[in-house]
């Protein structure tokens, strides 16, 4: 009799897991993925309130806004490669934006895969991968619309450096345009196309490929069949060109627009890479010909205009979903792959180890019949993009995979959380790296030079005070969180130069200031300064892994 | 330096042990040769020599019985002159054969032309063996010449032979045809492009029957398969047919090295069932460093923490792994540090025979290494070049090795130097900071080669490009 209840007791337990696994799988949450390129904070929802975004907010207001986000590196491909493959920069060796899943990572599985793996039907749209639609990795999507770039209405031939000084005319629909719209040359000179630019397009909106996309997704949300759907949305803007209808622009005349701040003795408290780093225009332009050609204010009123545009797109897909009634089911996630520079340390663009760079908006929003969540919660904890992969994964409640290097944010959104740890890390090159926690951002360069600033009573970081004694502690204890980076023996500045020392392979020299060149190994043409830096560490076996020389 | 993992528990014994085996060698029964060289496996692919994916037991069971090398080298940075090499005793500044093509070559069998084949007056270890009363067995790649030529193997001393003559026929694995001697057998399991008959299987079985054959007598079997070699295919994926996370490729070629693993276990275990063991010396090695990779090796690091692959001339290219045991006169599980390469082999197993020469070899007998009578020792600069890619030549000298790039441009360009015990993954040049070192690097350049009729730097020879870039 007692045997008999017993296997009574577990047939029912088995019965009834079964049952809860069923309606699990039935209830299987849709996920609306949302990439945009190069959004700094000017998002309402994170407190700026220059910044028209009033679907963005509505969207915080009914989820988790996460307010100290960070990306794990400040730059597209690095940054969407981590977020992609679950690893930081360190482990999967992708630095730069020279990459091709295929050829660089062709075992990895990426997180749209996964979730085709695990029962989903995943879209994409748009930029997701870093490249163009070749760099997609075949796996990835079920279906994918494809990307027209964020140039149109224009195209890559329209924007060919070599057209544009002196300027040129482009004719649309009849309408006339003088590239480049703000008169400005290009300060990279070496690049095909220029893209430094900015300025309003009175043309439909229909030729703007972020609209083109979120057809393509709202689209798609008609054909949603039985499976659980990952639609992924990536927008173009506002990375540059800031080209937008001419409503956006209207929206922050110029007369109104506030510049950042650069204080006068800026560099003064910098080490030596930080300002090669500000000065060089690795991704974008030179802050001095923004300011000689009188365009700052243009330049900041044309990025916020390309954030509302994404931000009046982003409102038109919510609608669409609650049309279709499938708001109920349906977790919204919105993030950037990293901030942007407006002139901040006399900078333009990204892939700086600031706080401008590193820190991103980034949305968690329940599905509206999930009542297991609060709404409207601003998250303070530090959290990195990185974790996107084993959240996602729970929210689906799908496997996570071994390699993914994130923390599920699941604990946080459901407040369990007790003990977290606040600390998060963005890589921005090799050997260089910011870590960030409430308080402080510590800025450690590949030369083994560094900044520390106070975020709470400095939260533009004017004031570097790595150099302040009573601050040794804290520095201390930021730099344990610097990755090892065990495949190189070496990281060297010798002045302009930036020496990699591999354990195993050659010696690697890149000229940090060289034009449009300094992303190459020029170890081979300079072959006597590699052997002076290889007698230096032969003969000095160098302790420390990061210095530099000052003279050989 | 040999470092003694077993000490013997008693002196005495051994030194009996020694004489007794001494004296055997004087009576009538002279050792069992047998050389087992891979094609194109790294120094790293081995366990013993740290690869961590791949498995090898067998091999790393010959090693903790035997002898290991850390700082030996092959003769060549490619499969043919590695060869040729090893056949003369002559390093590539003087052996026949340099390159895979030179001038006065034969058009190969795969239609390429400049296959230099091994001449008469080249005297080969094989020739001096049969000689001496040994059946001489080659099972494999050859590489020393075409059918109908000088450098046939059954010209150059071998009774048997069964395998290629050439490299490029030998990386297909299922050829319509195989010779044996001087006959091509049909392999009619591969005809109409089926897949039955494996040649590395084939060599498996032949080299069993080879053995059978002959362990009565003294026996010197020469057995270069050409796995791991490309292309890479083989039956089965073997214990990496599940492996998660690798590609196809990724399972085929650690299958491939993981299956001539099994082959040194069948000998092995042949060589027990016979008797034979305790009296026979297994040689096993690689032709060069690991073959130019694609990304899908990386996961392997064939090449260990050294630079370069196939083809070059840093550790990575010509550094191999070098076993040698015999049961009986090695202390089992020992490591030398003795540096040498291939061109050793001729005079070692001279010595091993007890046979006097008055030949010149560029190598030198490592017999008392091997039997723990003599220590490591400072040899004669050890001497490489490469008419391949843009021409180099290197020296090893005590812990210096000297390198010397773009020979068809010029002989008068910068030699690179590294110190291997302090920087053994060649990562830092310090030629300018030595500059007596780097005289001693030329004065060995300007002697250790005599110009040869078959290869030629460019800037010297009109004519030699068509050679080299065909």
């Amino acid at each position: 009799m007692k045997v008999k209840s017993i296997i009574f007791f577990f047939s029912s337990l088995l019965i009834f897991s079964c049952n809860l696994s069923i309606t699990n799988n039935q209830k299987k949450p849709n996920i609306v993925f949302i990439s945009i390129d190069d959004l700094n904070d000017w998002v309402g929802f994170l407190g700026y309130k220059k910044a028209i975004t009033p679907n963005m907010d509505r969207l915080a207001e009914n989820g988790f806004s996460f307010t100290n986000a960070h990306c794990p590196a400040p730059i597209c491909g690095p940054s969407r490669t981590a977020i992609l493959s679950g690893m930081y920069p360190v482990t999967s060796g992708v630095y730069d934006n020279n990459i091709k899943f295929s050829r660089d990572l062709p075992n990895v599985i990426t997180l749209p895969e996964h979730f085709r793996k695990n029962g989903y039907k995943v879209y994409g749209v748009g930029k997701l991968f870093h490249g163009g639609v070749s760099n997609v990795p075949e796996a990835a999507f079920d279906e994918y619309g494809g990307r027209i770039g964020s140039a149109a209405p224009f195209n890559s031939s329209d924007l060919h450096n070599s057209k544009q000084n002196p300027n040129h005319e482009v004719t649309i629909l009849g309408k006339k345009f003088q590239l480049p719209l703000n008169g400005m040359p290009a300060d990279r000179y070496w690049n095909k196309a220029h893209t430094f630019d900015w300025g309003a397009v009175d043309l439909p909106d229909s030729l703007f490929s972020d609209r083109v996309s979120v057809d393509w997704a709202i689209d798609r949300l008609d054909k949603i069949k039985n499976k659980p759907f990952f639609l992924t949305l990536g927008f173009e803007r506002p990375h540059q060109p800031l080209f937008n209808p001419k409503r956006f622009h209207e929206m922050y005349p110029l007369d109104k627009v506030s510049l950042p701040e650069i204080p006068i003795d800026d560099f003064q408290d910098l080490p030596y890479r930080a300002k090669q780093l500000a000065l060089y225009p690795k991704t974008s332009g030179r802050h001095e010909t923004v300011v000689k050609y009188g365009q700052w204010e243009n330049a900041v009123s044309s990025y916020l205009a390309s954030v509302s545009f994404v931000d009046e797109l982003v409102g038109d897909v919510v609608n669409a979903l609650e049309k279709r009634d499938l708001m109920e089911n349906t977790w919204i996630v919105l993030w950037s792959d990293h901030g942007w520079h407006l002139g901040e340390k006399s900078h333009w663009g990204k892939a700086t180890g600031w706080f401008r760079s590193t820190r991103v908006p980034f949305l968690l929003v329940p599905p509206k019949g999930n009542t297991q969540f609060k709404r409207a919660v601003n998250v303070n904890n530090m959290v990195n993009l990185l974790d996107l992969a084993p959240t996602m994964a729970d929210i689906a409640g799908i496997p996570k995979k071994k390699s993914w290097e994130g923390r599920s944010l699941m604990p946080i959104l459901k407040q369990e959380v007790k003990v977290w740890n606040e600390v998060t890390l963005t890589t921005f090159s090799i050997g260089s790296h910011s870590i960030s926690t409430p308080d402080w951002q510590m800025i450690s360069y590949y030369d083994g030079s560094y900044e520390l600033y106070d975020l709470t009573n400095d939260p533009d970081q004017f004031n570097n005070i790595a150099d302040q004694p009573q601050m040794n502690d804290v520095i201390n204890q930021l730099k344990k969180h610097i990755p090892e980076e065990p495949n190189w023996n070496y990281f060297i500045r010798y002045g302009d130069y930036k020496v990699l020392v591999p354990k195993k392979g050659s010696i690697q020299v890149f000229n940090q200031i060289l034009e449009g060149k300094n992303d190459k190994d020029i170890a081979d043409e300079i072959p006597e300064l590699v052997k002076k830096i290889s007698t230096y560490i032969y003969d000095n076996q160098p302790k420390k892994k990061k210095f530099s020389i000052d003279s050989l | 330096m040999i470092k003694e993992t077993n000490k013997p528990k008693c002196a005495l014994i051994v030194f009996t042990l020694m004489i007794f085996f001494f004296n055997m060698t004087f009576g009538q029964e002279k050792p069992n040769i047998i050389f087992i060289m891979a094609d194109d496996l790294g120094y790293a692919d081995i366990g013993v020599y740290g690869q961590k994916l791949i498995k090898t037991p067998n091999i790393d069971q010959l090693s903790a019985e035997g002898m290991r090398f850390t700082d030996y080298y092959s003769g060549a940075a490619v499969c043919a002159p590695a060869r040729s090499v090893l056949m003369t005793g002559l390093h590539t500044g003087h052996t026949r054969i340099r390159g895979n093509f030179g001038k006065g070559g034969v058009v190969g069998l795969a239609g390429k032309q400049g296959r230099v084949p091994i001449k008469e007056e080249d005297l080969t270890l094989a020739e001096v063996l049969q000689e001496n009363g040994y059946r001489t067995g080659m099972i494999g790649k050859w590489g020393l010449g075409e059918p109908n030529t000088s450098g046939e193997p059954n010209k150059k001393g071998f009774d048997y032979f069964y395998g290629f003559y050439n490299q490029r026929r030998a990386h297909s694995y299922y050829p319509d045809y195989i010779w044996e001697n001087t006959n091509k057998v049909k392999l009619h399991g591969n005809e109409n492009e089926q897949n039955h008959q494996y040649t590395h299987n084939l060599f498996a079985d032949e080299s069993m029957n080879f053995i059978d054959r002959n362990y009565q007598k003294p026996f010197f079997l020469y057995l270069p398969v050409c796995i791991p070699h490309s292309r890479y295919e083989l039956p089965d994926n073997g214990i990496y047919t599940h492996k998660k996370g690798w590609t196809d490729l990724q399972k085929k070629y650690a299958a491939m090295v993981t299956r001539l693993d099994e082959t040194i276990g069948r000998i092995m275990n042949r060589l027990e069932a016979l008797g034979i063991a305790d009296n026979t010396y297994i040689f096993f090695t690689s032709d060069n460093g690991p073959a130019e990779i694609v990304n899908d090796w990386e996961i392997f690091n064939s090449n260990g923490i050294y630079k370069g692959m196939k083809r070059d001339p840093y550790e990575g290219g010509i550094r191999v792994p070098f076993i040698v045991r015999h049961p009986k006169k090695i202390t089992p599980g020992s490591i030398s540090d003795q540096v040498g390469y291939f061109a050793d082999f001729f005079p070692t197993i001279l010595e091993l025979i007890g046979l006097k020469s008055d030949e010149i070899f560029d190598g030198n007998s490592i017999a008392g290494v091997l039997h723990g009578t003599k220590k490591s020792t400072d040899v004669p600069p050890l001497y490489w070049e490469f008419y391949e890619k843009d021409g180099w030549r290197a020296t090893r000298f005590g812990k210096w090795k000297a390198i010397q790039n773009n020979l068809h441009q010029s002989h008068q360009g910068p030699i690179e130097l590294y110190d291997l015990y302090r920087d053994p993954a060649e990562t830092f040049d310090i030629s300018q900071s030595h500059p007596q070192l780097v005289e001693k690097a030329k004065k060995i350049f300007k002697t250790a080669s005599v110009p040869s009729e078959h290869y030629f730097w460019k800037f010297q020879q009109r004519g030699a490009t068509d050679i080299y870039n065909n």
